[in-house]
């Protein structure tokens, strides 16, 4: 039965499921209830136990990486270039695993951006990039721009996924970064990914 | 002697498992497979360079010859080795015998035809932010 699990790098750190929480993209590394400012980029990635409840990353607080350019980001440690070399699988927002009880091929993954009720609507408030590590990438793709009707699992606004060969285990690596665009709570906002297989 | 344009031109769509029974015969009758190895690969017709899929019988699973005493070979294709391609591709199977000599057996072409039915799969996880 194939199921997908996301995937958040904290607490110990390790790689943990997300569960129930909800991805909190918020103004603080530390306090998942600090807004982020209109037109800014968020500096804290957490779990929340709601919009946006409680923290739940545990001892260490999940993986950021925030938007600097189309070919930059900042994990924490200045701006840099984006490519494998520089953003660890460690650093990467989510990893998106995949899994079948037989071996089976992925195609036609990809990973967008919705209103959290219909696929092809975006998500609303928010512009958002995101990147795919592991497959040589070195620019951000932008995955959702409610002020500019981008955004949902539309060709062209969304990020394509590598195909993977067989395996019972399948791993994609994402970076997230988003902003608001209006003021106020943004909760028509969930991430969501397809693929084929077989 | 190698037979030729053995085709598989109808009813292989991309992603679906396709079994290749093979029986090899030489000027003798039936040819006994027994300590033979037998490789398989299919490639883009026209470029020879590009293999696409390999197959061997040092692996049971991909080539087996349970009944080799009878010539008999069975090739699988799993559907994962064909789900991301379509087209015209041509294949070939080669026989090395327990004295070291190699004889393609037989060739032809693939077709594939494409599939929109392949499994499908997705997901989702909220978030949240907020603005000021």
């Amino acid at each position: 039965m194939a199921a997908f699990t996301w995937e958040v790098y904290s607490d110990t750190p390790a790689w943990m499921s997300v569960g129930a929480n909800t991805i909190v993209f918020s103004g603080s590394a530390s306090d998942l209830t600090s807004p982020v400012t209109v037109g800014t980029w968020q500096v804290g990635t957490h779990l929340g136990s709601g919009d946006p409840g409680t923290d739940q990353c545990g001892s260490t607080h999940s993986r950021n990486v925030t938007y600097v350019s189309s070919t930059q980001f900042d994990s924490g440690s200045g701006t840099e270039t984006l490519n494998d070399t520089n953003l660890a699988q460690t650093e990467c927002t989510l990893r998106v695993k995949f899994t079948d009880t037989s071996s089976v091929a992925t195609s036609n993954a990809r990973f967008y951006s919705y209103d959290g009720t219909t696929e092809t609507n975006e998500a609303v408030g928010i512009e958002a990039y995101a990147f795919e590590r592991g497959v040589s990438a070195t620019a951000w793709t932008q995955i959702n721009d409610d002020s500019g009707n981008i955004g949902g699992d539309n060709s062209g606004e969304r990020l394509a996924l590598s195909d993977q060969t067989t395996g019972t285990e399948h791993y994609f690596y994402v970076a997230v970064s988003a902003r608001p665009e209006t003021v106020g709570g943004k909760t028509q906002f969930d991430l969501g990914v397809a693929l084929t297989y077989s | 002697m190698t037979i030729e344009q053995q085709d598989i031109t109808q009813d292989f769509y991309s992603g679906n498992s396709k079994n290749i029974l093979i029986t090899v015969t030489d000027p003798n009758g039936i040819k006994d497979l027994t300590g033979c190895e037998v490789v398989f690969v299919m490639f883009q017709e026209n470029k020879t360079d590009r293999v696409i899929l390999r197959k061997t019988s040092n692996n049971p699973q991909e080539i087996d010859l349970t009944d080799a005493t009878l010539g008999k070979m069975t090739i699988f294709l799993k559907s994962y080795d064909t789900l991301s391609i379509y087209g015209t591709f041509r294949y070939q199977v080669n026989v090395t015998d327990t004295s070291g000599e190699t004889e393609t057996v037989t060739t032809g072409k693939i077709n594939i035809i494409r599939s929109y039915a392949a499994r499908y799969r997705k997901n989702n996880i909220a978030c949240y932010l907020s603005g000021q």
